[in-house]
């Protein structure tokens, strides 16, 4: 009996059965909750309505909550891929001994807790915090900037909390080019930006796309960071879900946000995905 | 007329010594060959006339305009790759395009310029493929015609045969020679097969150490290596030590003894008094067959037969000689009958004097 079963399934098979427990029935039970009706008192009860999407749909509150966890996913994307992208490039490029030493050190943060690091900028970015203190210091700013509690602050933390993936990801794109592609540009007239711009660039392309949209989508769910430095100031999706479910208990609400954010994710991805679709991916096929 | 000239090229790489003190002069419209070992220096040589690296010190001069420091994009200098280095996201149209693009010529000319230049290595019909869809020797075309579209006046070939199979790497060379009398440019080719190196040289300078050995016409340096490396190098060879250097050198031969005690004639030489190691080409080698001896213009050597290997041109016999280590090789070509030796059966062979070179 056992002999007609292939073997991939048979590794597959305990990586499904936890995925199918743990993700995908909680997500059809997540879908069912969104239809659910609250009743005015605020009891839950069964039903299948669209209530709970009129209410999101119809009230600017949640439509600029949606689009402000939008915005922040795709500033901090955009960030992680400029930073991130110098950071690659370099460690790429530099003499293979400091490559490792150099990924260790960028790979580093993901070894601490999310909420230590959180905890670091509170103190770095709050009033009396220290970066307030040395630029005032040092006569660059007069008033201490308003970070905490804030989208620019959330944003600062988050490119910190999200920079190594986007790195790793690009590294690794970047490190396994073809070094004699950048010789042949370079031999056959482009100057250093333009071998950059038409060979670098463009061949590093897949690792671009996988690391925003790794950095887009977890930060559009990211909890901690939005949480602890932005506070009850700065409302995005994610702490606003954990606020109808934990503070209010209003999961058909919660449950219909989740689903929202979860169709808006893969709306956003696959415009991205379809936009920077190449020929020369699909040839390579 | 002088095209290209390398004076005193020095390159460290911390504080290893790659190329040492090199002097090259290639002239215009001539294909030279830089053939070596890995590890002697010819790639970092072509890498230096390429712009990649910067010599330590020492010139490089084309057309009497002082090359050494002008960035790579700047120099009139093609460079074809071992690995092709096509780029990938380009089709083949745009890969050859490329440089005319960063040339800054008008739209209106690129797309004859290109179309010419890829019907010249006869993949006309590929301009929409992409690098992934065509074959090693086809990519490798692309890569001529992306180089050549430019009409550069030098061509630097690193290895550019190397990932082809035998038989595409002789049709690819023939080709190599063929659009060089098109395009007239003048090419440095570096490799470390001598083969490629006889086929596509007008000259060859032999590199070992960081430095040129030899610098010779494929003819020269086969005929005439200056040292056992060279021989080695090139071709096949016997290389037989010394025992003593006897006799006097009166006549216009002297007699020399090699390990084991065999005597060997040889035309006698002044330049080179204590001569340390015989070279014969085992071409150069007859199977003596009708006992007709003639010591005066012939050397001979008995041993026994370790092996025959029959190669299709030829036959290569290993011969086992009293006091010598490596087998002796002789190869025989144009046998008009098959050969009939049993191994260990005992085997004279003959040579001419004129072909013992003496090291």
């Amino acid at each position: 009996m056992l002999k007609r079963i292939p073997a991939n399934w048979i590794l597959l098979a305990p990586g499904i059965v936890i995925l199918l427990l743990a993700f995908v029935f909680p997500l059809g039970r997540l879908f069912i909750y969104s239809f659910y009706k609250t009743t005015s008192s605020g009891a839950i009860e069964p039903a299948f309505v669209l209530d709970q999407y009129i209410k999101f749909f119809t009230d600017t509150y949640y439509l600029e909550m949606l689009w402000r966890s939008v915005y922040v996913g795709v500033i901090v994307s955009a960030i992680c891929l400029v930073l991130g992208y110098f950071l690659a490039y370099g460690i790429a490029r530099t003499k293979p001994k400091y490559r490792i030493p150099l990924l260790m050190l960028i790979a580093l943060p993901l070894l601490t807790s999310a909420v230590i690091r959180n905890f670091g900028w509170i103190i770095i970015l709050s009033k009396k915090g220290i970066l307030n203190e040395i630029l005032i210091k040092l006569n660059i700013i007069h008033q201490p900037m308003e970070l905490m509690y804030t989208v620019s602050g959330v944003i600062i933390a988050l490119v910190h909390v999200m920079l190594p993936y986007m790195v790793l990801v690009l590294y690794a794109v970047i490190d396994g080019m073809d070094l004699n592609l950048e010789k042949a540009a370079s031999n056959l007239g482009a100057n250093k930006f333009k071998v950059w711009w038409y060979v670098t660039l463009p061949i590093s392309k897949p690792g671009i796309v996988a690391g925003t949209l790794l950095v887009f989508s977890i930060t559009l769910s990211y909890f901690i960071t939005p949480s602890l430095v932005g506070g009850s100031q700065v409302k995005l999706m994610a702490t606003e879900i954990e606020d109808q479910t934990i503070q209010l208990l209003n999961w058909p609400f919660a449950s219909a946000m989740g689903v929202i954010l979860l169709i808006t994710m893969l709306i956003v991805t696959s415009l991205y995905k379809k936009a920077l679709q190449s020929k020369y991916e699909g040839a390579n096929t | 007329m002088t095209e290209l000239q390398l004076k005193d090229i020095y390159k460290k790489f911390g504080s290893k010594v790659v190329v040492n003190k090199l002097n090259l002069t290639v002239e215009s419209g001539e294909m030279l060959c830089l053939l070596g070992p890995s590890g002697c220096g010819k790639s970092t040589t072509l890498s230096m006339i390429a712009g990649m690296q910067t010599p330590t010190s020492g010139s490089i001069m084309l057309e009497d305009k002082e090359l050494t420091k002008v960035a790579p994009h700047k120099r009139d200098v093609g460079l074809v790759f071992q690995n092709y280095a096509l780029f990938p996201h380009l089709s083949v149209f745009d890969n050859v395009a490329f440089g005319l693009r960063r040339h800054g010529v008008p739209k209106s000319e690129i797309g004859d310029r290109v179309r010419a230049s890829l019907a010249s290595v006869q993949l006309a019909e590929f301009e929409d493929r992409f690098p992934a869809q065509l074959s090693g020797g086809q990519q490798q075309r692309v890569a001529l015609a992306r180089t050549l579209v430019l009409k550069p006046k030098l061509v630097l070939f690193d290895e550019p045969l190397s990932n082809l199979d035998a038989k595409l790497r002789q049709a690819l060379g023939i080709e190599i020679r063929l659009l060089q009398k098109e395009y007239k440019f003048t090419g440095v080719f570096v490799t470390h097969d001598q083969e490629e190196a006889m086929l596509l040289g007008d000259r060859i300078a032999v590199m070992n150490g960081g430095n040129i050995v030899q610098l010779g016409t494929p003819k020269e340096v086969y005929k005439k290596p200056v040292d056992p490396f060279v021989a080695n190098f090139i071709g096949e060879s016997n290389l037989l030590p010394i025992a003593n250097t006897d006799l006097g050198t009166s006549s216009e031969t002297m007699e020399i003894t090699i390990l084991g005690g065999h005597k060997i004639k040889v035309i006698a030489n002044d330049n080179n008094s204590n001569p340390s190691k015989v070279m014969i080409r085992p071409e150069s080698i007859e199977v003596l067959v009708d006992k007709d001896i003639d010591s005066e213009k012939y050397n001979y050597l008995t041993g026994n037969v370790a092996y025959i290997n029959y190669t299709g041109t030829s036959y290569l016999i290993g011969i086992k000689v009293e006091g010598i280590e490596k087998e002796f090789l002789v190869r025989i070509q144009n046998m008009t009958e098959d050969l009939h030796f049993s191994d260990e059966e005992a085997i004279t062979v003959k040579w001419k004097i004129k072909d013992t070179l003496i090291y």
